[in-house]
C-alpha cells in the first residue's frame, strides 16, 4: 500500500445509494465476494482512520485493518443484526488495534523488536514529523502533541474519544463497539477531554 | 470505576461538547457557568481542547485505497478458496461416511468370528468349523463291558460340558473313559477335564 505525503480527511461515510449493509452481508454469507468487496470499499476509510488514531502509525493501522476485514469475512455468518455491520466491524478493528498496541509495547519493553521495527515504531510515535516540517505556522507541532497526548489516554477513554469525537460515530454505536452504556461513553469522552486539557495546558 | 457524572453542570457541559443539548438545557448550563467562575474556566478550556482535537482529526496520511482494498480482497479470496476446499472435503466425508459405516457393519456381520476370550477356546488347527465337536473313537467291537475298554477322544472348542454330553450320549461309549481335549484360549489342553465319566 502506498502512502502519499499529502493529507486527507477521513471524510464522511460514502452515501453511494447502494444496497444497505444488511443486504451486502446476506450476499456475502451466500458466497458473493463482490458484496464483501463493496463492504470493504464502504468502511475501509473509517476503519483505517480509527485504527490510525489508536496506533499512531498508518502502516500498522493498514495492517491491522486488513486483518480485521479478513476476520470479519471469516465470522460474518455469526453476525445476527446484519444491518449493524459497521459497529461490528469497528469493534473488531478496535480490539485488534488495542491488542496490536499492547503487543507492540510488550515487545518494545522486552527489547524483542528488530531494529527496523524499532525505527519504524519511533517513526510511528511521531507520525507527523515530516508533516510537522511541512505544516505552516506550527500546526504540525500541535498535531504531534495532540497525537502523543491521545496515545497516553487510558484505553477506554481513547477509544471513546477517537470513535465519537474524532471519527464521528454516534454514541449509541460507540456504546455497542465498547460494550458499555451510553452514559459510560459520554463520561469517558468527557474524562478524555479533561485529561487532554491537562496535557495540552501549555498549548491552549 | 463509577462512570457517571458527579455534578449536573458537568453532565450538561458534556452534552454541550457532544452537540447533544437542547435550548432549555443550554440555558441552564449558561446560568450555572455564569454563577461559577471555575466552571466557566473549565468549560472554556474544554472547548479549546475540543477544537484542537477537531483540527488534529483532519490529519490522516493519504492512502491508496484501491491498493488497500485489493490487498484485503486478495486475502479474502484466498480464505474463500480454503473454505471451499474444506467444504468439499466435509461434503465428501458427510456423503461417504454413512456408506463406509454401513459397509463396515455389513462386513463385520458377514465375517465376524468371536475373538479369543478366557472362557472361549481358540480354534484348533485342522478343525474347519469353529464350535464343532470332533469325536474320535477308539471303540471296542461291542459296547464296552468295563471301564478302560476302548476310549473316546472328544475335541471340542466351545464347551467342555458339551463335550462330555456328547460322550455320554454315545451309547457305544458307555463306561469308556472320555478324554476330553479342550482347546482353550490359553492354548493348552486343560488336564482337569480329562477324566473317566461314570456310567450313564
Amino acid at each position: 500500500m502506498s502512502i502519499r505525503a499529502d493529507e486527507e480527511r477521513p471524510g464522511p461515510e460514502p452515501s453511494d445509494g447502494g444496497p444497505p449493509d444488511g443486504e451486502l452481508v446476506a450476499r456475502t454469507v451466500d458466497g458473493d465476494l463482490a458484496a464483501f468487496d463493496e463492504l470493504v470499499n464502504r468502511y475501509q476509510r473509517r476503519a483505517v482512520s480509527a485504527s490510525y488514531r489508536l496506533l499512531g502509525n498508518i502502516h500498522d493501522a493498514a495492517e491491522v485493518c486488513q486483518d480485521a476485514f479478513l476476520r470479519a469475512y471469516q465470522s460474518i455468518g455469526t453476525l445476527k443484526e446484519r444491518d449493524r455491520f459497521g459497529p461490528w466491524l469497528m469493534r473488531i478493528v478496535s480490539n485488534l488495534s488495542l491488542n496490536y498496541r499492547r503487543s507492540r509495547k510488550a515487545a518494545s519493553r522486552a527489547g524483542a523488536l528488530p531494529i527496523d521495527d524499532v525505527l519504524r515504531d519511533d517513526e510511528a510515535s511521531v507520525p507527523s514529523t515530516v508533516e510537522a516540517a511541512l505544516a505552516p505556522g506550527g500546526a504540525g507541532e500541535m498535531a504531534e502533541v495532540v497525537q502523543k497526548a491521545i496515545q497516553e489516554l487510558p484505553d477506554k477513554q481513547r477509544l471513546a474519544l477517537v470513535l465519537f469525537a474524532v471519527e464521528g460515530w454516534p454514541q449509541k454505536d460507540v456504546a455497542e463497539i465498547l460494550g458499555c452504556s451510553l452514559e459510560a461513553v459520554k463520561w469517558n469522552v468527557f474524562q478524555a477531554r479533561r485529561t487532554l486539557k491537562l496535557k495540552l495546558a501549555e498549548y491552549l | 470505576m463509577n462512570e457517571t457524572f458527579n455534578t449536573e453542570w458537568e453532565r450538561l457541559l458534556a452534552d454541550r461538547l457532544d452537540g447533544d443539548i437542547g435550548p432549555e438545557q443550554a440555558a441552564r448550563l449558561q446560568a450555572m457557568l455564569d454563577a461559577d467562575e471555575n466552571a466557566r474556566r473549565e468549560a472554556a478550556d474544554l472547548l479549546r481542547v475540543d477544537l484542537a482535537i477537531r483540527a488534529w482529526a483532519g490529519r490522516l496520511p493519504a492512502t491508496d485505497w484501491s491498493a488497500f482494498r485489493a490487498e484485503v480482497m486478495t486475502r479474502v479470496q484466498a480464505e474463500a478458496a480454503r473454505r471451499r476446499k474444506v467444504f468439499r472435503v466435509r461434503r465428501i466425508i458427510s456423503l461417504t461416511a454413512p456408506l463406509a459405516a454401513a459397509a463396515a457393519l455389513a462386513f463385520a456381520v458377514m465375517y465376524y468370528r468371536p475373538g479369543p476370550r478366557a472362557d472361549r477356546p481358540e480354534p484348533v488347527a485342522g478343525l474347519s468349523k469353529p464350535g464343532a465337536i470332533h469325536v474320535a473313537y477308539n471303540r471296542p467291537a461291542r459296547p464296552a463291558p468295563r471301564a478302560g475298554a476302548g476310549s473316546i477322544r472328544v475335541t471340542f472348542e466351545r464347551s467342555a460340558e458339551l463335550g462330555r454330553k456328547v460322550a455320554q450320549e454315545d451309547e457305544t461309549a458307555r463306561n469308556a473313559p472320555v478324554v476330553a481335549v479342550a482347546s482353550t484360549a490359553r492354548g493348552s489342553i486343560a488336564p482337569d477335564v480329562v477324566r473317566c465319566l461314570p456310567p450313564i
